[in-house]
């Protein structure tokens, strides 16, 4: 299962380092932000409370006003809020810079189709090019997201947070997830599919709606009904012949299901729980049939349930049972099907939890796992359509104006001010939209005393507001670096130190050389004096490094903008025996070079040659047997007065896109240092 | 509108410029591209024997990862026994080597494109010498065992690769290259072929080009120039274009389309294979020509059937003008060899080749069958249909991990 991978390669600690440093600096950040509005919250309360003291009057928020949240609604925000801030704290492992693309981005879509490959890898290169910055975003994002759940109950900001989660949710679901695997073989629900976190863009989804839409059973029964379609709809396809999960055993190998569950027991987790997950598999290679007939017929048998309850269920009561605070709580459906709705949730949560644990392996073993899988979520959904359907909020009563005529009753949300008809002794820090400054009569003077605009303010509300506040500082402190990495020109630099080390800083006089260019000019070391040089060693009939060091060299150039004006890009030849300029020349035009201005590539007799590279420490030795000449990949920043200010390392490594693009954002900042030091 | 709505909007709004963001990420972000060209599949192993020196190139190492696949090239001079490895420096041949050896000795070579190396660099030897000279060559070299010849004098010409697939030529001692032929220009010669690329090169004795190619039709396309005292330089504004067609129809049943596979200057002469393609079988032709201009002899066609493939070729042997072809299956489990003498002669079968075989080549009376195991080659021979006997071995100091 994606997710569940290995330990990141070697070289990665300076990542993992700039991870947990980026983490500290945001965290710190957002401590700050939350200090100053509970500090700045304390103080209202502080101050409502000392007046309302000095007056003698009562302190405490007023009574609310507001229709109780939807019991499902309430379910729901609480439940994904919850989970939210599980992965986000998931994304804090170590791995997740570096094991993330590899370990669970990239393997979900690797059996998906061409499209969903090339859209994962589109957006995987944000992260690839930026894996610390884009990890700790994305810890800061599903954090605030859960935040942003839990403390905003209602009103707009309520229904923001369901619309971010929904948002965020297709992000995750698309290119983090490729589409739950749904297009890719092998899809089974025991297993995930169809994505756990499209269980968390429907609970956005239901977040996000109006409270009137919670008004009678609409919700419930399309979430019940939908959910026993998707059960009936994985069912069929659970069952279906040929997929290899009838078998236990497929050949000399395990069947579907049993492969799956054993490569999970190998996952790094607790040693029992190792075992118990081991144990069904060999299990389930043993009676793999009777565990597919198991899974199937739960599928079926509940999902058929679930589907009549969605289309039986009415908003006439079944049996009448008022409850006194107004929501109602009777049967939604009658007969048979209402008996069974209970026993088959019940039967649907110990199959949800039996799958959690011994096929999905709690979902987040490995040190990338990054959710606890779909049984949870699904559960959660499931529940919360059935708590819509069995106590679903009613409208409020319609308003009777003096004449006896009723008004359309429309469901109230949180900061809408009713109007007030009588007007007794208010509570400091009570006033529900009330005006700034209320009057009031004192019985010592005679005369109106006027109230601070802060005597005004509901110190509940208030608290929710400044918990909303942090909520969003959360998300905005995650959303932030991501934006500015995706606006960045170059990968993250780190990439290329962790890969070859950081650069050396030194000085020291540069050796001095006078080489031959292509349109035979003699090009000394001097004449360059009153520019920067980054200078290189250059094999010009090398197949692997050296095209890629000079593409490097290229978009170095590139990013160095109008600097690039001060700067001579000068590469030797590194090879005894095609050396000659014929060479040179092709290499330039294999290479889009010949058209840089201020690209150099020189060489000139062997004993020339040889005293450069002695000179700059570079051995080059021919290899027998077909082998490629070998030198070292080395770059010497020259300052414009000719003293070597940096050494890098330019063994282009795994030579993948974000490792070269950050060795050039990393050479271009060198570069721009010592220009300007 | 509502300030609910104004909020669900600017949430909304929020929402998607994420998005955007996300997903257009790095859209502005200079890329670091490497130019590649499309790597040709190296040309199957092949040997040349002339009077002076046998040569032979196949590939060695791990065979199933191409960056850890080199191309050996093995010399054995004339009079002597053993094999010696004589792969030039100072290029990784991961992409492939041809060789054109010369009559007197004298070797040139040249690599392939391979990884991000995207044109074709030449080596050259004089004859005796150890000593490889850096040399170019105006292109790319064909995917071909004989793109490369050299001239008794000196003189090189190359077949390149590209659609019209040019072949260039270079007189002894000349910097510059020029153009020899290209396949439009032999696919115009009056009676000629439907050429749709040129496979072969030679240089004869008298140092005039002779060119090989692939024709849609039953007619074998060796061109030679009509006059062979221009050299390797055929006059390009004579009629067409300074060529005619010296191969004939090819002797063998239901042949749709003909291949020159190997074509060698044999003294004034030349000698080579041509395979024919069909509907069902393919047909193997020895075919020699005595002088640049004379009209093309045919073996018997040799039938390949159904599954089996040519999978090396060799030229020489005892009087220069044996040709042998190693057969196999998809799967290289089945082999086998067979070979010609010469015109008039017909097509031997030899012993089973060992298993694993993957060259062979024709030195004096003798057949070598080469066996490549990693970094070690097996060397096998035998005389006419005799059994095979191993002869020698060496290992090869393969590079592994130098191209990667």
């Amino acid at each position: 299962m994606t997710g569940m991978g290995g330990p990141t390669g070697p070289g990665d600690s300076s990542i993992v380092a700039e991870f947990h440093h980026a983490l500290a600096d945001q965290g710190a950040i957002i401590l700050v932000l939350l200090a100053i509005l509970f500090i700045g919250w304390n103080q209202l309360r502080s101050m409502q409370y000392r007046r309302s003291v000095a007056r003698g009057e009562a302190f405490g928020p007023a009574e609310s006003e507001l229709p109780p949240e939807p019991p499902g609604r309430r379910f729901l925000r609480i439940a994904f809020g919850l989970l939210w801030l599980f992965d986000g704290l998931l994304q804090l492992q170590s791995g997740m810079p570096t094991g993330l693309p590899s370990g669970v981005i990239q393997p979900a879509a690797a059996t998906s189709p061409e499209w969903v490959r090339h859209l994962v890898d589109s957006a995987l290169n944000l992260w690839t090019n930026h894996p610390a910055a884009a990890a700790a975003s994305t810890v800061w994002i599903q954090v605030g997201i859960g935040v942003l759940l839990l403390v905003a109950p209602r009103g707009p900001w309520s229904r923001g947070a369901g619309v971010v989660s929904v948002v965020w949710g297709l992000v995750v679901w698309s290119v983090g997830n490729a589409f739950g695997g749904i297009l890719a073989p092998g899809l089974t629900l025991l297993f995930g599919a169809p994505g756990a976190v499209l269980f968390y863009v429907v609970a956005g989804v239901l977040v996000a709606l109006p409270d009137r839409a919670w008004i009678g059973r609409t919700i419930g029964r399309v979430v019940v009904g939908g959910t026993g379609v998707l059960l009936l709809g994985f069912g069929v396809l659970q069952a279906w012949p040929g997929r290899g999960f009838w078998q236990g055993s497929i050949g000399h190998g395990p069947g579907t299901l049993a492969g799956m569950v054993a490569q999970m027991a190998q996952t790094s987790q607790p040693g029992p729980l190792s075992s118990l997950v081991s144990s069904f598999a060999s299990f389930d290679r043993a009676h793999g049939w009777g565990v597919n007939l198991v899974a199937v017929l739960v599928m079926l048998a509940i999902g058929t349930v679930l589907v009549g309850v969605g289309l039986a269920a009415g908003d006439k009561d079944a049996g009448a049972d008022p409850a006194a605070d107004g929501v109602t709580v009777r049967d939604p459906v009658g007969g048979t099907l209402g008996l069974l709705l209970v026993p088959a949730l019940v039967v649907l949560a110990v199959a949800c939890l039996a799958d959690w644990v011994l096929i999905e392996d709690f979902g987040f073993w490995g040190g990338v796992g990054t959710d606890p899988n779909s049984m949870l979520p699904l559960l959660f959904v499931t529940y919360g359509g059935y708590l819509a359907l069995r106590r679903p909020s009613v409208a409020p009563p319609a308003a009777v104006d003096g004449a006896g005529a009723s008004t359309p009753a429309v469901p109230v949300e949180v900061g809408r001010p009713e109007p007030a008809t009588e007007p007794g002794p208010t509570p400091v820090g009570a006033g529900v939209g009330a005006s700034a400054a209320a009057v009031s009569e004192t019985a010592e003077s005679g005369l109106p005393e006027r109230r601070a605009w802060w005597e005004g303010i509901d110190s509940r509300r208030a608290g929710r507001i400044a918990a909303t506040a942090g909520a969003l500082g959360i998300l905005l402190v995650g959303v932030a670096p991501m934006a500015a990495s995706a606006a960045s020109r170059s990968a993250d630099p780190q990439i290329a130190v962790a890969t070859d080390g950081a650069p050396n800083v030194t000085s020291g006089p540069a050796p001095a050389f006078s080489l031959t260019a292509p349109d035979g000019a003699t090009v000394s070391l001097a004449s360059l004096r009153g520019s920067t040089v980054v200078l290189t060693f250059l094999d010009p009939v090398c197949t692997t490094d050296c095209p890629i060091i000079a593409q490097e060299l290229r978009v170095t150039n590139t990013l160095l903008g109008a600097d690039s004006a001060k700067v001579r890009f000068v590469a030797i030849v590194a090879n005894p025996i095609y050396r000659s300029t014929r060479y040179v020349v092709d290499f330039n035009r294999q290479e889009g070079l010949d058209t840089q201005s201020n690209w150099l590539y020189l060489t000139g007799s062997l004993a020339d040659l040889q005293k450069a590279w002695n000179d700059y420490g570079v051995t080059v030795q021919t290899a027998p047997a077909g082998g490629m000449v070998a030198h070292a990949d080395i770059v010497y920043v020259i300052d414009a007065h000719g003293s070597v200010r940096r050494i890098l390392n330019s063994d282009p490594g795994t030579a993948d896109s974000s490792t070269e693009s950050s060795f050039a954002g990393l050479l271009a900042g060198q570069v721009t240092q010592v220009i300007h030091q | 509108m509502s300030r609910r709505a104004w909020l669900v909007l600017g949430g909304l709004l929020v929402a998607v410029v994420v998005l955007v963001v996300v997903l257009v990420s790095g859209s502005d972000t200079p890329t670091v591209t490497v130019p590649t060209v499309s790597l040709q599949s190296p040309p199957a192993p092949s040997s040349t024997t002339t009077p002076a020196l046998a040569t032979g190139v196949l590939a060695m190492g791990n065979l199933s990862d191409p960056a850890n696949t080199f191309y050996e090239l093995f010399d054995r001079p004339a009079g002597a026994s053993d094999w010696t490895l004589a792969t030039p420096p100072g290029v990784a041949d991961n992409g492939g080597l041809v060789v054109g050896p010369s009559a007197s000795g004298a070797l040139t070579a040249g690599f392939l494109p391979a990884a991000d190396l995207t044109f074709s660099v030449l080596a050259s030897r004089a004859a005796g010498s150890t000593q490889w000279t850096p040399g170019d060559v105006p292109g790319t070299l064909a995917a071909e065992p004989d793109a490369l010849a050299a001239g008794p004098s000196g003189q090189t010409a190359a077949v390149l690769s590209g659609n019209d697939s040019p072949v260039e030529a270079q007189a002894s001692g000349a910097s510059s290259w020029h153009r020899v032929a290209t396949a439009g220009d032999l696919a115009g010669v009056h009676g000629g072929c439907p050429v749709t690329r040129i496979t072969s090169v030679a240089v004869t004795a008298s140092g005039a080009p002779v060119v090989g190619a692939h024709c849609t039709g039953p007619q074998v396309g060796i061109f030679v120039p009509r006059d062979a005292s221009a050299g390797v330089t055929p006059d390009l504004d004579a009629p067409d274009r300074g060529w005619s067609r010296a191969g004939s129809t090819l002797g063998a049943p239901g042949v749709t389309a003909t291949t020159v596979l190997r074509l060698q200057a044999e003294g004034a002469g030349i000698a080579g294979l041509v395979e024919g393609s069909g509907s069902a079988d393919s047909s193997i032709v020895g075919v020699w020509g005595a002088s640049a201009t004379a009209v093309i002899a045919q073996s018997s066609p040799l039938t390949v059937q159904s599954g089996w493939a040519v999978r090396a070729t060799a030229t020489g042997g005892s009087g220069g003008l044996g040709v042998a072809v190693l057969l196999g299956t998809a799967s290289a489990r089945g082999l086998r060899l067979a070979g010609v003498a010469g015109p008039g002669q017909p097509w031997v079968s030899y012993a089973t080749p060992p298993s694993g075989t993957t060259a062979v080549a024709l030195v004096g009376d003798e057949v070598d069958a080469f066996v490549p195991a990693g970094s070690t080659l097996h060397v096998w021979a035998a005389t006419g249909t005799g059994p095979w006997r191993q002869v020698g071995q060496l290992t090869v100091p393969i590079q592994y991990g130098s191209s990667s």
